[in-house]
């Protein structure tokens, strides 16, 4: 198969792998493949070149931002120009710098493209779930003003979100938010007991 | 050619034959550099799956000496590296090993290392009896890795863990090993896992030596800095550090670290900056200085953290006084960025401007803590087989047996005297051997 055959089954496999939410999967293939395309000296051309924004984005989804970094700097400067990729790094570069106001606005700062708009989505609604969840651990008052910025949301809609999803309680001109609630615990029958059986069996060795 | 041709292919079978080809190619080695013109349509004849070990050795002399068509070896070369039988390869690991290292400084004088990590993780896993073994190729991968700025490929075949170490069938040596440590532990330094990158570190130093090696005195620098980083101290070499090692390192070893050490347990920001700023130029010779402004950073976290180990509650200004902050919107954000990253546990009013650090309230009940258990239960089993493994095949090895009859009755090892002379003894290790 040749280069540019198997850049397409790559792109062919971003849309499935985008829609079955498997980003680690897609992130290995994008990464496999950047190594192809070095090996057989494809360089810049971006024709059958490495599918770098892909790349870059499940970088993103995944929360590996120190591989997303290398990922830039090892990028060609014909790459880096490109007005997507150089805004899909702008959501790194907040997110690496841990500065929440700014992610939101990288993440509405551009038009995505068709492939990109889903992950652009998926790394919005995960990327503001756990600020919830690390607000409900960070907080026990937090003026509303605050929780906004750190949601992106106007207050209003932040007040919706918190006060009906979340169950936190108003006070005045702050929330006050609430712990989540603890996981339950899933013991699924026969797996449980097997490898129950094996710790046991590990512990209860003689020397 | 015709004749060598013959040989290879002929004694491409069993491991008799492959140990007579391999002294019969070193023996025509000048030969062959002779006939170096036909070497290409030798290779063209064989096929590297069936008689690797004389492709090797073909291909091995044809990199030793010069080549025009670059492409043309590549493509050689990856038909080894791809299509390669292990076990041959073992005959001949040290040529397996110089030609990957050719490919290595291929690439590199090409400023290209990014397009060799492929053919270079390919190599590596042609030579490896199993992902256990750690090999040279893994050294040579990593160097090319870590200047391409790919740090996922090295992370990946660290994680795998590998630990055995076969100095014949690898052709490993020394310091091929710190060589591993010193990269895989700048791989993981890249990633921010700093305990992994200490445990490298430390088994780097900690190598039985007669001298001190420039590999383990650079390791030695970035484990002083990553202690920092990740402990707060520097722990001394564990005992089985050879004392040649950490003598000679406590001689040459450059001020600038140890005035590091020492302003880091100062516990102020200030001293560490002015510590830093005086020996920015070493630190940047080694290129160590983004690891300095890492400590410094880690020392105001540090800071902060000890408020929480005296006070129950306090207010963001005297945390933001404490810890030398500049404001107490800094001081906000780093605690949260410190939940974040699982470092802390506290919580933030805002109306009062105060922080109150709980006790953990780890539960320890929930799926995750259950999750974490079971992983760690995981990891001791396999440690424990691991070791039971090696100590199996140590306490049946004819070295230990044979140490252990002659220390003999004293320790009512032996109960008969069966075993008074030497010829009985080594007929019983042949006949063990031969069981086994």
């Amino acid at each position: 198969m040749s280069l540019e055959e198997r850049r397409a089954q790559l792109q062919r496999k971003v849309e499935a792998l985008t829609g079955e939410r498997k980003f680690q999967e897609l992130l290995s293939a994008c990464r496999e493949f950047e190594l192809e395309a070095a090996a057989a000296g494809a360089a810049a051309s971006a024709a059958n070149g490495p599918l770098y924004d892909v790349q870059l984005a499940t970088s993103l989804i995944v929360n590996d931002l120190e591989n997303a970094r290398f990922l830039w700097k090892r990028m060609p400067a014909d790459a880096k120009r490109n007005a997507e990729t150089a805004s899909l790094w702008n959501i790194g570069k907040a997110l690496w710098a841990h500065k929440i106001a700014d992610v939101y606005i990288a993440l509405g700062g551009y038009q995505w493209s068709p492939p990109i708009q889903p992950l652009i989505s998926a790394l919005a609604d995960r990327f503001r779930a756990g600020v919830l969840k690390l607000l409900s651990r960070s907080y026990s008052v937090i003026s509303k003003n605050d929780c906004a910025s750190y949601l992106g949301l106007p207050v209003g809609e932040a007040e919706a979100l918190v006060v009906e999803q979340e169950k936190w309680e108003v006070d005045g001109d702050m929330f006050k938010p609430q712990p989540p609630p603890p996981t339950v615990l899933d013991t699924s029958g026969m797996q449980q007991l097997q490898s129950l059986s094996k710790y046991a069996a590990f512990l209860e060795q003689q020397q | 050619m015709e004749q060598i041709l013959n040989q290879i292919v002929s004694k491409s079978g069993n491991d008799n034959d492959l140990k007579l080809l391999r002294q019969f190619l070193s023996k025509n080695q000048q030969l062959i550099a002779s006939a170096a013109s036909q070497i290409d349509s030798a290779l063209g004849m064989l096929d590297a799956s069936q008689h690797t070990l004389g492709y090797t050795f073909l291909l091995w002399v044809k990199a030793r000496g010069s080549f025009k068509d670059e492409a043309l070896f590549l493509r050689q070369v990856s038909l080894l590296f791809a299509t390669g039988n292990t076990h041959q390869i073992s005959f001949v690991s040290e040529h397996y090993v110089t030609i990957a290292d050719v490919v290595r400084k291929l690439y590199h004088k090409r400023k290209d290392h990014l397009a060799s990590l492929r053919l270079l993780r390919t190599a590596v896993r042609t030579l490896q009896p199993d992902r256990a073994h750690i090999t040279p190729v893994h050294a040579l991968l990593f160097q090319n890795a870590l200047l391409a700025r790919c740090y996922h490929v090295p992370v990946a075949l660290l994680d795998e863990m590998p630990t055995d170490i076969d100095p014949h069938g690898t052709n490993m040596a020394v310091t091929d090993y710190l060589l591993f440590c010193y990269y895989g532990a700048i791989a993981y330094i890249g990633v921010k896992r700093f305990s992994a990158a200490l445990q490298l570190l430390q088994l780097a130093m900690t190598t039985p030596a007669m001298a001190l090696s420039a590999i383990v005195y650079e390791c030695h620098k970035k484990f002083v800095l990553v202690s920092l980083i990740a402990d707060g101290k520097v722990r001394s070499l564990p005992k089985q550090a050879s004392t040649i090692v950490s003598r000679t390192l406590k001689m040459v070893a450059h001020p600038a670290y140890s005035s590091l050490v020492t302003a880091y347990s100062t516990q102020s920001t200030d001293e560490l900056h002015k510590v830093a700023e005086k020996y920015a130029e070493e630190f940047q010779k080694d290129h160590n200085f983004g690891l300095v402004k890492q400590v410094i950073q880690s020392l105001y976290e540090r800071n902060i953290l000890g408020t929480t180990k005296v006070y129950l509650t306090l207010s963001l200004a005297d945390i933001k006084e404490s810890a030398s902050l500049t404001s107490e919107k800094e001081v906000e954000d780093r605690i949260v960025r410190m939940i974040s990253e699982d470092k802390l546990s506290a919580s933030i009013n805002q109306t009062q401007s105060t922080v109150s650090f709980e006790a953990d309230d780890e539960t320890y009940n929930t799926v995750e803590m259950v999750q974490q258990l079971e992983r760690h239960l995981a990891n001791a089993m396999t440690m424990h087989a691991k070791a039971t493994a090696l100590d199996e095949q140590l306490i049946t090895s004819p070295a230990y047996i044979r140490r252990k009859l002659q220390e003999g009755d004293a320790r009512g090892w032996v109960a008969g005297a069966d075993f008074d002379t030497d010829a009985d003894t080594e007929r019983a290790i042949a006949e063990s051997m031969a069981r086994q």
